[in-house]
């Protein structure tokens, strides 16, 4: 099973970047492929952030934009065949108090990889998910950034990193 | 619009949360309340259809085409520089 970055699904939709072949090639693979909710808001964003696309895709499906962003989000998860975990929970920090799981878990081991907010919360939900089971082996990815998490996830979350350039 | 009688069983908490409704005057019968308050579910779940079938719809897209009716040139590097300035 792979966490799969929202990068891979951006550059699997992004004709003008190299890396589409191989993003998609990854994406085509019969294994299975995990997302979390992070990734989720990421492509919401990247979606609703393409004004003229989502425009002319809700005249064609003749629904509002708001729909029309919620209808592609759900069309590139099952195109992908990508399985969305939800997270529930929260965590209690020390002299803070309740936490949700990712934000908690991102704070806790943020010492130990020196990521932005984003990247610290992409593997917070690795090793949540892998806490309730989800047999993930392979983080795949094309954002360099995550080469400061390769150790971690091996050593700390027995996780291969796959980058792909 | 005809109108048919159908049986539903309901279980007791239900009932009594329809009875309640009645007798507080938001509604005039048992019949009137079920038929109003079907009417607020099916309408909770219009968006979930037209969500279901928007997504045919792309599937369809794509095999007419022959491609993934999404595209996002440039996306990627977008993303990629904006986590950058996410701190």
């Amino acid at each position: 099973m792979m966490y799969v970055d929202t990068s891979i699904i951006v550059a699997a939709l992004d004709p003008q970047d190299p890396r589409r072949e191989e993003a998609m090639s990854i994406l085509e693979r019969s294994e299975v492929k995990v997302v979390s909710e992070l990734v989720l808001i990421e492509l919401s964003s990247v979606l609703s952030r393409r004004g003229e696309l989502v425009r002319a895709m809700a005249e064609r499906l003749r629904v509002s934009e708001e729909l029309t962003i919620l209808a592609m989000l759900t069309y590139i998860l099952k195109r992908f065949g990508l399985k969305y975990v939800a997270m529930e929970g929260y965590l209690t920090m020390p002299s803070i108090g309740r936490v949700s799981k990712p934000f908690a878990t991102a704070v806790e081991i943020s010492s130990k990889l020196g990521l932005r907010a984003l990247g610290l919360l992409h593997i917070a939900y690795v090793k949540l998910l892998k806490s309730m089971g989800e047999p993930i082996e392979v983080f795949v990815t094309a954002d360099r950034n995550f080469i400061k998490a390769k150790r971690f996830l091996e050593d700390e979350l027995n996780v291969s990193l796959r980058l792909i350039t | 619009m005809g109108s048919r009688v159908i049986p539903v069983r309901l279980d007791d908490d239900d009932l009594a949360f329809i009875d309640l409704l009645v007798k507080l005057g938001i509604y005039r019968s048992r019949s009137e309340a079920i038929r109003e308050l079907i009417r607020a579910g099916m309408r909770s779940h219009e968006d979930v259809i037209k969500v279901a079938k928007a997504v045919e719809e792309l599937f369809r897209m794509e095999r007419e085409e022959g491609a993934i009716p999404i595209r996002l040139d440039g996306a990627l590097k977008q993303l990629l520089r904006e986590r950058e300035r996410f701190q």
